[in-house]
């Protein structure tokens, strides 16, 4: 996955993939993402992208079958590389079922449609890869895992 | 955070005055206020945003719901977005369904 050397976390996060935690889950990231990129609109970016991210977690959650719970964890890192600059990227992980949303590829909501003849689906993946400069997911340890970037440089520029 | 929601059927119009956050947990109860409104009468809903910090593709279902059951003339306008929320409409597309004002006075 990814080319960058990913030090130590500077915040780290777990717990149930259950709606029962739902708060708790947003308001970690809303104020690590404001801590470290500023209130503004790369911050809420970045909760909205979790947010939906987390929604597909939960929702899917049990779709194998499962009587355990499972478990998210999310871990803040602050990424220094000489060729990409700085970046801010938080990693999403759970020991769900498998479900590669294929982030590689770019979404399309249909636009050019009018509200009433729009599938009122697919926003929410459209959103999460419209929200960050960059992303990624690979199956890794039985754990579907997500990395968003958020380019600090430009984070810096907006929070001004 | 929580989302209240207060309704009012004002003169001319139907007003949903919203307080909190429009996200996964919440928006099931803005769809719940919007389905027991007589949405295919109505020619023109406004939805107070001036209260909501945070809205999600929950709450953007929310209101593509809406507006494909009301009728095609009618209206549904935003009164007050912050600018994040206003981008994430845009960035959707759904402004062509959606009017966005900055406030009460701005509608025709």
């Amino acid at each position: 996955m990814g080319d960058h050397q990913a030090s130590v976390p500077v915040a780290v996060f777990e717990t149930e993939a259950s709606m029962d935690q739902w708060e708790v889950l947003n308001e970690f990231v809303e104020q690590h993402a404001n801590q470290h990129l500023g209130v503004g609109k790369q911050s809420y970016s970045l909760r909205l992208a979790c947010e939906e991210l987390f929604s597909n977690i939960i929702r899917h959650s049990r779709d194998d079958g499962r009587d355990t719970p499972v478990t998210l964890s999310l871990q803040f890192f602050l990424l220094h590389e000489e060729d990409d600059g700085s970046a801010l990227m938080i990693q999403i992980q759970d020991n769900g079922p498998f479900f590669d949303p294929h982030l590689e590829s770019d979404r399309v909501i249909p636009s050019h449609l009018s509200a009433a003849d729009r599938p009122i689906g697919g926003l929410g993946l459209f959103l999460v890869q419209q929200s960050v400069d960059r992303l990624d997911y690979a199956w890794i340890d039985q754990k579907n895992c997500y990395r968003l970037f958020v380019n600090l440089n430009q984070a810096t520029e907006d929070a001004r | 955070m929580n989302l209240t929601i207060e309704s009012i059927d004002a003169d001319g119009h139907w007003l949903l005055i919203l307080k909190g956050d429009v996200d996964t947990k919440t928006a099931p109860s803005l769809l719940e206020t919007l389905t027991q409104l007589n949405l295919s009468a109505i020619g023109e809903l406004r939805i107070d945003m001036v209260a909501v910090g945070f809205l999600s593709s929950a709450g953007l279902r929310a209101l593509v719901f809406a507006k494909q059951k009301m009728p095609y003339e009618s209206r549904l306008i935003l009164v007050g977005t912050n600018a994040e929320i206003a981008d994430v409409i845009t960035k959707t597309g759904l402004t062509q369904a959606v009017m966005l004002v900055s406030d009460h006075d701005s509608i025709d």
